[in-house]
């Protein structure tokens, strides 16, 4: 059977290595191996902006709140003045009307007429 | 001689203050079989030799990529495979040699070798094993010579232990044809 060619073979390959080859072989290699560097890894130093961040974000964030929170506020005061501005204008505008009725005789017509107007 | 305990020597890889003593030990564990494995690829001793430093070297040089995973054979394997592959490649470009007439140049090789003083049958058997493709080189010399399980083999090449199985089984088909043809001859 042809299994039995490569049974009947002798395993050592016939291939021959010189004389202390493997003796030697170990010594050799490791002479030619570099020597490894060793990191040793140390932490980074710690900038002062690093440290100083957190503290800076934060601040700017309050500042941010307190603006919009100033903003709020002015808008609704701003409000309220044109509101109290608009009253102003109607009661100027009625003392005009009385003294224009009062200094250019107006007839009473006109007069209903203009209230007649403003409601 | 010392037993091999390969986990301890794992370990001791890791570490800066022992890697190098625990390379040693590799080195002296591994040294024979990484030798054989990559002459009966090349042929030549001499460039068996140089092989076999440039995988202990290369394997020191990456000695922290290796995490155990895998076990420390297998790694070291691949490396010398590797190695003998790259190197049969570049023989086969500088000398122009067209993957048809690789079989001459290797039977050469067998030829031509000074470390080889094997007997007629041992010398069809090199140059058949010489003859063969270089994947089914590969097996046939790990399970034949090495007598390696197929579960090991297929850790260092990546090929599933069936596609092995075949592999060796047609390589054993043509080393026993090319001996018959040889001894009838």
């Amino acid at each position: 059977m042809n299994k039995g060619i490569l049974d009947n073979i002798n395993r050592n390959s016939g291939m021959k290595v010189p004389d202390g080859y493997f003796e030697a072989l170990h010594d050799r290699v490791m002479k030619n191996l570099p020597e490894k560097e060793i990191i040793i890894e140390r932490p980074a130093p710690i900038s002062f902006w690093t440290m100083a961040k957190p503290w800076v974000y934060m601040a700017a964030m309050f500042a941010g709140i307190a603006l919009m929170f100033k903003v709020f506020v002015w808008t609704s005061g701003d409000l309220s003045n044109q509101q109290q501005m608009a009253t102003s204008a109607e009661e100027i505008e009625s003392e005009v009307f009385e003294d224009f009725m009062f200094y250019n005789n107006v007839s009473d017509f006109a007069i209903y007429e203009f209230i007649a107007d403003g409601n | 001689m010392a037993q091999f305990d390969e986990d301890k020597i794992t370990e001791e890889l890791r570490h800066p203050d022992t890697c190098r003593d625990a390379f040693s030990e590799v080195v002296k564990h591994f040294g024979r079989p990484l030798y054989w494995q990559i002459r009966r690829m090349v042929a030549s001793h001499e460039d068996a030799d140089d092989l076999l430093q440039n995988t202990f070297l290369k394997a020191w040089d990456n000695i922290e990529m290796f995490r155990g995973d895998a076990k420390l054979s297998t790694w070291l394997y691949r490396i010398a495979v590797n190695e003998s592959i790259n190197f049969l490649n570049k023989q086969r470009k500088m000398q122009n040699i067209s993957l048809d007439g690789e079989n001459d140049y290797m039977l050469s090789s067998v030829e031509s070798d000074e470390y080889f003083d094997g007997d007629d049958i041992q010398k069809y058997l090199q140059e058949a094993i010489m003859s063969l493709p270089e994947k089914q080189r590969l097996v046939f010399n790990m399970k034949y010579f090495d007598e390696m399980k197929y579960e090991d083999i297929s850790d260092i090449l990546g090929t599933s232990v069936g596609a092995l199985k075949a592999t060796y089984h047609h390589a054993v088909k043509k080393i026993e044809n090319y001996i018959k043809s040889k001894s009838v001859d």
